[in-house]
């Protein structure tokens, strides 16, 4: 789709910082983006949430930066910023009005090579502060808020990447230590362990030669070596928890290994997560709530990373006595769209449809683009990869669909249900 | 060497110009307003209806919210779920929903799509089907849905706060309603609301993306040109303000592991033209580097985020304060906000109103650079009444805005006895119960039934 090919040129700093810039100047704005590509699956058993509380620490000034400094100096030149840490890389951005790239430049070079120096035990303790009311605000306090790191912890072993939450266990993030904090910068915080991209309203030329009077003479430290992770590939038998939460209502959970980012099965098991769930005719979605109306709601998706992924089924019952019954509808349609001769062409084309306006949809700002251009250039290692992304998409059959359901649907999997307290 | 000390010299100005719009009326009366940009293959269309819940009787509210549910429940010569699938198949995202003042739809659609988009949606603003089974179906998933959402500690905290600063007034209700009134509403509760509030002459329509206006009035003529529902309503809402509370109030939620803190005080003079007002939230917690965040969040690190806002709507105008801090640190965080309103009555620099100013008029180009914001934008100000030349005069109004402004607006609004400081959280959690005033509890219909 000529829509989606969006150009982009790739350079290499001899610190070995990977650069990609792109050019749209239909706005007066730019957007700066940083892959590290260290994430929370670097974490170690009892050292959860490092990766995210660094995120923390680099916003509290660096040598020439006061603390608090970065966002105040962003905001008041017109723009915003933040950062995020997945299980695959740490990432910070801003978006600014273009006259302002080189303020960006300045900011992010200087946490990058400098940080160190600003760094004690004040802002540690601070910030450890800050991300324990955080996990409190938006995991411990909130209503199924401890789904995901339950279901996580059934589905991968100790020590497997995807085992642990990104925002860490609270015992855990208490004992982070500034000689952590010091190490964890040198071993993951190089050049070249990152990406940056700029986007918008740039001069080619001018902007690589800015980067190079920011980035350049920072230092490269060697990288840690890659983890030893513990990737077993499949569950060894089903497992099953329940636990009572402050909810009104039930959820139930199921989830099942599968593949990696960009594997080959990736589409295909995106596909099927619309046709079980994408919209009110989709398999699930009809099935449970519209015929049989057991269910308030179902929904399928994917959890994917670079290192591994799971497939998730979620619902909630109308009522706590038909829990046993929704469970089997939802296996036996897993089942009967597997051993069936119909066709899934119209589901699919659909899914299709829908996939081809989210890609559109993503590329307008050029915040999302320059995020994209990042993802594509430390997964694929070719920033412009938008196109043969989406065709990915034009290779699925009913065959195909049909095969990946039944290479990881009917294998052993994790059964959660969060049950209402009052209900004991 | 470069030298890092000095934050580099910015050259230029980037000159702002709100996107040139189109105005138009169709046939029936609704206004359209539209921006041509052609920068993606997309479209972005929203149809306001100005009758939100306050619309609602009391003994149903919700009735908006729920019409909002059933009314793509099936439309024209589609069912439920064949029209879903015509929509789906697009790939168009459509949303239909309503807030107190209110009803909105809205898509978002690949230009190719947008007319079959267009289509779909005036069925079923012009035809619904109000079926019986699917009004069955839906309204036990709304009354499920309230009760999902009511385990969430910010729907207590904001549903509890909300009745305390707005009390007998459907700005009070959330717009779920509760069960009981939920339980009250009928199918035809529905087609009267309907028929009584979903009139062409109350709709605006706002439309950004790859489409020129002269085409675009034309599709909305050809599909919505004919919608000529006639209001015959004469419910009138209650829209005059309780005198406002003050004081420190608390609903307890037993085993809950932080506190949900709310702070607030009607603002019936403060409206969006008030730019003091404006400049001075930004300064008091409108970001991330406010006074407000500063204190609870960098120096204190007692929570994740403090922030602050003026809710402004047609109606009704408050300034309300928000954040969740651990249970043992609850009455230190209202201890703190309380010092921070005493400190930004009396002392506001003119670097941190010049910071303020800065913000807002440089960050224009980035918030209307997607149809969407663009859109919304465009939407919000003819809903407000704000006009349209609202962006054109923007910087020159903040920039006409002085120290003192700010200063005398600061300190008639930050007198904290006139404020409400409300609370939730596990009341015997509450550790450091240090407050040398009277606190009362609340239920959760908003009635005080304690006192300490």
């Amino acid at each position: 789709m000529k829509t989606l090919d969006i150009d982009s040129r790739s350079h290499k700093l001899s610190n070995g910082l990977e650069i990609v810039l792109h050019k749209d100047s239909s706005v007066p704005i730019i957007a700066i983006n940083l892959w590290y590509k260290v994430g929370a699956a670097n974490d170690k058993p009892g050292k959860t949430g490092y990766a995210h509380l660094f995120e923390h620490l680099m916003f509290q000034g660096s040598q020439h930066i006061a603390k608090e400094a970065h966002f105040r100096y962003i905001q008041e030149a017109g723009g915003t910023a933040n950062g995020s840490t997945s299980r695959d890389r740490t990432n910070y951005y801003e978006s600014l009005p273009s006259n302002q790239l080189e303020l960006a430049l300045w900011l992010e070079s200087d946490r990058m090579g400098f940080l160190l120096e600003a760094l004690n035990e004040d802002k540690l303790e601070n910030q450890k502060s800050v991300v324990i009311n955080e996990r409190l605000e938006h995991y411990d306090n909130q209503p199924y808020g401890l789904v995901s790191e339950k279901l996580n912890s059934l589905l991968y072993p100790m020590g497997h990447p995807h085992h642990s939450p990104v925002i860490g266990y609270l015992e855990d993030i208490k004992k982070f230590s500034l000689e952590d904090a010091n190490n964890y910068f040198k071993n993951y915080y190089s050049p070249s362990n990152t990406i940056l991209t700029v986007a918008g309203d740039i001069d080619y030329d001018k902007t690589l030669e800015l980067i190079k009077k920011y980035f350049a003479d920072i230092k490269n430290e060697k990288t840690a070596s890659e983890d030893n992770f513990n990737l077993l590939t499949q569950l060894e038998e089903n497992k099953y928890l329940e636990y009572f939460d402050k909810v009104n209502v039930p959820q139930i959970y199921f989830g099942w290994r599968t593949n990696k980012l960009f594997h080959e099965d990736e589409v295909d098991l995106h596909t099927l997560a619309f046709i079980l769930s994408g919209n009110k005719n989709s398999i699930l979605t009809k099935q449970l709530v519209y015929d049989s109306q057991l269910c308030q709601r179902v929904s399928a998706h994917n959890d994917l990373s670079k290192y591994d992924g799971s497939f998730l089924i979620s619902a909630t019952p109308k009522k706590i006595d038909d829990i046993e019954l929704i469970k089997k509808t939802i296996f036996n349609n897993i089942e009967n769209l597997i051993s069936s001769n119909d066709s899934l062409e119209k589901e699919i084309r659909t899914a299709i449809n829908n996939f081809k306006f989210e890609f559109v949809h993503s590329i307008e700002k050029i915040s999302t683009r320059a995020d994209l251009l990042s993802s594509y250039k430390y997964y694929v290692n070719e920033p412009n990869w938008f196109s043969q992304d989406y065709d990915r998409f034009n290779k699925v059959t009913t065959e195909s669909v049909k095969r990946i359901a039944k290479k990881y649907l009917t294998k052993n999997f994790v059964e959660l249900r969060v049950l209402p307290k009052n209900d004991r | 060497m470069i030298d890092r000390t000095i934050s580099p010299i910015i050259n230029g100005e980037i000159a702002f110009q709100f996107p040139k719009l189109s105005i138009a009326s169709s046939s029936n009366g609704i206004k359209i307003i539209s921006s041509y940009k052609p920068t993606a293959p997309l479209i972005n269309f929203r149809l306001t209806i100005k009758k939100g819940s306050i619309y609602d009787p009391p003994e149903l509210n919700g009735t908006a919210l729920m019409t909002t549910r059933m009314i793509d429940e099936g439309a024209g010569k589609f069912n439920s779920l064949e029209l879903n699938q015509e929509i789906s198949f697009l790939g168009t995202h459509l949303g239909i929903n309503c807030d107190n003042e209110n009803i909105y739809f809205s898509f978002t659609s690949l230009s190719e799509n947008f007319e079959q988009s267009l289509y779909l949606l005036s069925e079923i603003i012009k035809n619904p089907h109000f079926n019986l089974s699917d009004f069955i179906r839906e309204k036990e998933t709304l009354i499920n849905s309230l009760k999902l959402v009511q385990a969430y500690p910010d729907f207590i905290a904001e549903d509890s706060f909300k009745k305390l600063m707005f009390g007998n007034n459907n700005y009070g209700i959330d717009i779920f309603g509760n069960l009981n009134t939920l339980n009250n509403i009928t199918l035809d509760h529905l087609k009267k609301h309907y028929a009584d509030y979903y009139i062409p002459s109350d709709a605006i329509i706002a439309s950004v993306g790859n489409i020129e206006s002269e085409e675009l009035l034309k599709l909305i003529e050809k599909y919505l040109g004919d919608w000529n529902n006639n209001s015959n309503s004469n419910f009138n809402p209650i829209l005059e303000l309780s005198p406002s509370l003050s004081g420190t109030y608390y609903l307890d939620i037993p085993g809950s592991v932080q506190s949900e803190i709310r702070v607030g005080i009607l603002t019936p003079q403060i409206d969006l033209n008030n730019y003091p007002a404006i400049l001075l939230n930004i300064i008091f917690g409108g970001d991330i580097s406010s006074r407000l965040n500063k204190v609870l969040r960098e120096k204190e690190g007692i929570t994740y985020g403090a922030y602050s806002h003026f809710e402004i709507m047609r109606n009704v105008s408050a300034f309300l304060i928000g954040t969740s801090v651990d249970l043992e640190n609850s009455f230190k965080a209202i201890n703190l906000i309380k010092s921070v309103m005493d400190d930004v009555r009396i002392n506001i620099s003119e670097e941190e109103l010049n910071y303020a100013k800065s913000k807002l008029i440089k960050k224009l180009p980035l918030k209307f650079e997607s149809i969407i914001s663009l859109n919304s934008t465009i939407n919000h100000l003819e809903i407000m009444g704000l006009g349209l030349d609202y962006y054109n005069n923007y910087s020159s109004n903040i920039n006409s805005v002085s120290l003192r402004d700010v200063q005398e607006l600061a300190s008639r609004l930050f007198i904290k006895e006139n404020f409400i400081f409300f609370l939730t959280g596990d009341k015997d959690k509450f550790f450091d119960l240090h407050l040398d005033e009277e606190i009362f509890e609340i239920d959760e219909s908003g009635r005080v039934i304690n006192s300490l």
